[in-house]
């Protein structure tokens, strides 16, 4: 073949040079026929000879072959992009470019031939192009809606565009109302000083109107700078993102005196209480609070905060409050009277999160609001069992460990005024063994809750017994989360098929006992059915699976582990 | 159905719906202020490609329920990247196109369609680094290398990781 090969190369260049071009063409076309297996080599003979020819196309045919025959090789590109360029194809040869550099082998001598056919034809395409200025061509109005959907961060990066970019960015106030520091570069917090001169510069742009404040910590700056101060009146938001460990407590006494306008504070840094304390007597427009972390400290108990005018007579306007301390401190008796003066002045409450101590449900007795939404998290270490007192007015309830993966020490005992309750959502995460009495008292409470439509009950073993008798009061639920359940068994998802017709969504992740039979079972009476979580159910079949996913029914399993779906993270087996 | 004539700005003639028309606020009123019209209206910023395009969107949405006053938060929640499949495919034209679509819907007064094309030009810059906007968008940069280099100093905190 080499010797041969040989002789067609030197024939047909012979050819060539003496512009015999048809002869050569015909001869070419000879030796490919005659080829079982014709190389690369051979149609790039033919290339040349088309191109000759100016039959553009059929030399284009013949480089794409050349391409297939070896895709590591410059040589196909090469040809078949400059073939597109003759023909005027200019984007589809930047493409074949593109995708030849892509794939040649970094060793090819002829991959710099390669890349500076690339770029000069991208430098031609590029002057060919117009300018597309978005500052030059629309009018602020659309400017500032394009403008609406991106982070703070990429508004920043845009004023490193061109000269017209930036001064346009910064010309614009509303740009800089809302300093949105949570994808700041790792590592920022190191150049504070920086920093607070780069807020000086946005609060001028601003013209020291900036509204809100969020993950300023990341940036190194956990007290408000002076820079920040001068927008103090128009301030409504500010929000801290990380969970930073506490460097020292002077520094979080995070917040003072000045912004009086401030309604939406969420702090998921460390607080301690006296700074609490302050806040709630400086920001008197507060609508939503986070206390992430609270941390007790010797100023607050010596502190006069009820003497002052705000806890004298006070009405804070809060909708909205999560209150969690750092339960490593022990609880102090001034801590649980904060909480009650806050409780008790806050009528338009709404939402509450809360760390749970012992009278809290006294708390929640005596408070004039109308909660609809209430959230416990428990990392208390008491053994005996909790009472929790439930008004008719929520309707969302959620008791959880406070933090992931711990368990819950002792039982909840949830009590409410007499009759139904119009609860519609519930979370309880059990994870303990539940004495016979509270399984009792749980079942009878659950038994008031008719309404539901929303039940997630984790790691609920010790209900295994009445489960089927639990899932019978609640008709109207739509959705239902029983994950790391080791009794869902198929007789179960019958029972559930026909006791709770309108369900939209179910998680029965973790619930190894559960097969095949029993989710077709549960797809056939579920009519409603939306989606199903099945993760870690081994036993469900592939094919029974994607039989579910052909009726439109969203299925989650083991390998989409990129869906986060609640439960799973552990299996406990009793 | 009544029927409405657009004129564009080269002087060609379109005849529509009124309900198809009605999608632009801008020819709304004046149908409501001038009763009917047999005279084309004329549209002397939009020309005949780009109002045909338009046009084609209009006759697509003539149906929908136009919720004029969502709340600011819940703008504020929806990703940019939620628009509809039609319109993403609707959109996808070469920039000079969008361009004129967005002036264009914005001197209509169809809101739906300029925050579509507004949220397209949106994804065309997130996630993107300063040179790959400008390749994007083919804007020439026009600092001097110092200046680009003091502007990305300031401004540190907001570069990749």
């Amino acid at each position: 073949m080499n010797s041969q090969f040989k002789n067609y190369n030197d024939k047909t260049r012979l050819l060539l040079k003496r512009r015999n071009f048809k002869e050569a063409l015909s001869y070419i076309t000879h030796c490919i026929e005659r080829e079982p297996n014709p190389t690369m080599e051979l149609f790039e003979l033919r290339v040349i000879a088309f191109e000759y020819l100016k039959k553009y196309d059929e030399a284009q045919t013949d480089a794409k072959r050349m391409i297939h025959l070896n895709n590591k090789s410059a040589k196909g590109y090469l040809r078949l992009g400059k073939l597109q360029q003759l023909s005027n194809q200019d984007g589809m040869a930047d493409q074949t470019y593109a995708l030849g550099l892509a794939n040649v082998h970094k060793l090819d001598p002829l991959l710099p031939v390669l890349r500076k056919a690339s770029e000069q034809l991208a430098r031609r395409l590029q002057l060919s192009r117009p300018v597309m200025n978005l500052f030059a061509r629309f009018p602020k109005e659309i400017i500032i809606k394009i403008f609406d959907n991106l982070d703070f961060k990429t508004v920043v990066r845009c004023m490193q565009v061109s000269r017209l970019w930036s001064k346009s960015i910064k010309k614009e106030p509303a740009f800089f109302r809302r300093l949105d520091f949570t994808y700041a570069k790792h590592g920022s917090v190191m150049n504070r000083d920086k920093n607070v001169m780069c807020i000086a510069r946005y609060s001028a742009y601003a013209k020291n109107e900036i509204q809100s404040v969020i993950g300023v910590e990341k940036l190194g700056i956990l007290t408000p700078s002076k820079a920040l101060l001068r927008c103090v009146p128009s301030l409504t938001e500010w929000q801290t993102i990380s969970e930073i460990k506490v460097p020292q407590l002077d520094k979080l006494h995070l917040i003072w005196t000045p912004f009086s306008n401030l309604q939406f504070l969420h702090c998921n840094t460390p607080v301690t209480f006296s700074t609490a304390a302050r806040i709630l007597h400086s920001c008197p427009k507060l609508v939503e609070l986070t206390f992430k972390s609270l941390i007790p400290d010797l100023l607050f108990d010596s502190m006069e905060w009820k003497d002052t005018a705000t806890f004298q007579s006070p009405t804070f306007s809060l909708k909205q409050l999560v209150f969690l301390r750092d339960q490593k401190f022990p609880l102090h008796e001034t801590e649980t009277e904060f909480l009650r003066q806050i409780l008790q002045n806050s009528p338009s409450l709404e939402t509450l999160t809360v760390t749970y101590q012992n009278n809290l449900s006294g708390l929640l007795q005596q408070a004039p609001c109308k909660l609809k939404k209430l959230s416990v998290f428990d990392d208390s270490h008491n053994p005996s069992p909790k009472k929790l007192f439930i008004s008719s007015s929520v309707e969302c309830l959620t008791v959880e460990p406070g933090l992931p993966n711990l368990a819950i020490s002792s039982p909840y005992d949830i009590q409410s005024a007499e009759g139904d309750i119009e609860l519609r959502e519930l979370l309880l995460n059990l994870y303990v063994r539940l004495s016979q009495d509270i399984v009792t008292k749980t079942t009878n409470f659950l038994e008031k809750c008719r309404h539901l439509r929303s039940l997630i009950l984790k790691d609920a073993v010790a209900l295994n017994d009445q489960l089927a008798q639990i899932i019978s009061f609640f008709p109207d639920l739509q959705v239902l989360d029983l994950s790391d359940n080791i009794s869902v068994d198929d007789k179960f998802a019958t029972v559930l098929g026909t006791m709770c017709p309108q369900i939209k969504q179910l998680n029965l992740s973790g619930c190894p006992s559960l097969t095949g039979r029993g989710l077709l079972s549960l797809v056939k009476t579920l009519t409603q059915l939306e989606k199903v979580s099945i993760l870690h159910c081994d036993l469900v079949s592939k094919e029974t699976i994607s039989f579910v996913r052909n009726k439109g029914i969203k299925v989650y399993t083991s390998t989409y582990t990129s869906v986060p779906v609640n439960g799973t993270k552990r299996l406990k087996l009793i | 159905m009544s029927k409405v004539k657009l004129l564009s700005s080269d002087n060609e003639e379109f005849t529509v719906d009124r309900i198809v028309a009605e999608k632009s606020i801008l020819i709304k009123n004046m149908l409501e202020d001038m009763g009917e019209m047999n005279v084309p209206i004329p549209l002397p910023n939009v020309s005949s490609n780009v109002l045909r395009k338009i046009i084609e969107w209009c006759e697509h949405h003539k149906n929908d329920l136009y919720t004029g006053n969502e709340d600011e938060t819940e703008i504020r929640l929806k990703k940019s990247t939620d628009i509809d499949e039609w319109d993403q495919k609707f959109i996808s034209v070469d920039q000079e196109m969008l361009f004129e679509i967005i002036l264009a819907s914005n001197y209509l007064d169809i809101k739906p369609l300029l925050d579509t094309g507004c949220k397209t030009i949106a994804n065309m810059i997130r996630g993107k680094s300063p040179e790959d906007i400008r390749k994007t968008f083919n804007i020439p940069n026009d600092f001097t290398p110092e200046e680009e280099e003091q502007i990305r100093k300031e401004n540190e905190w907001a570069e990749d990781r």
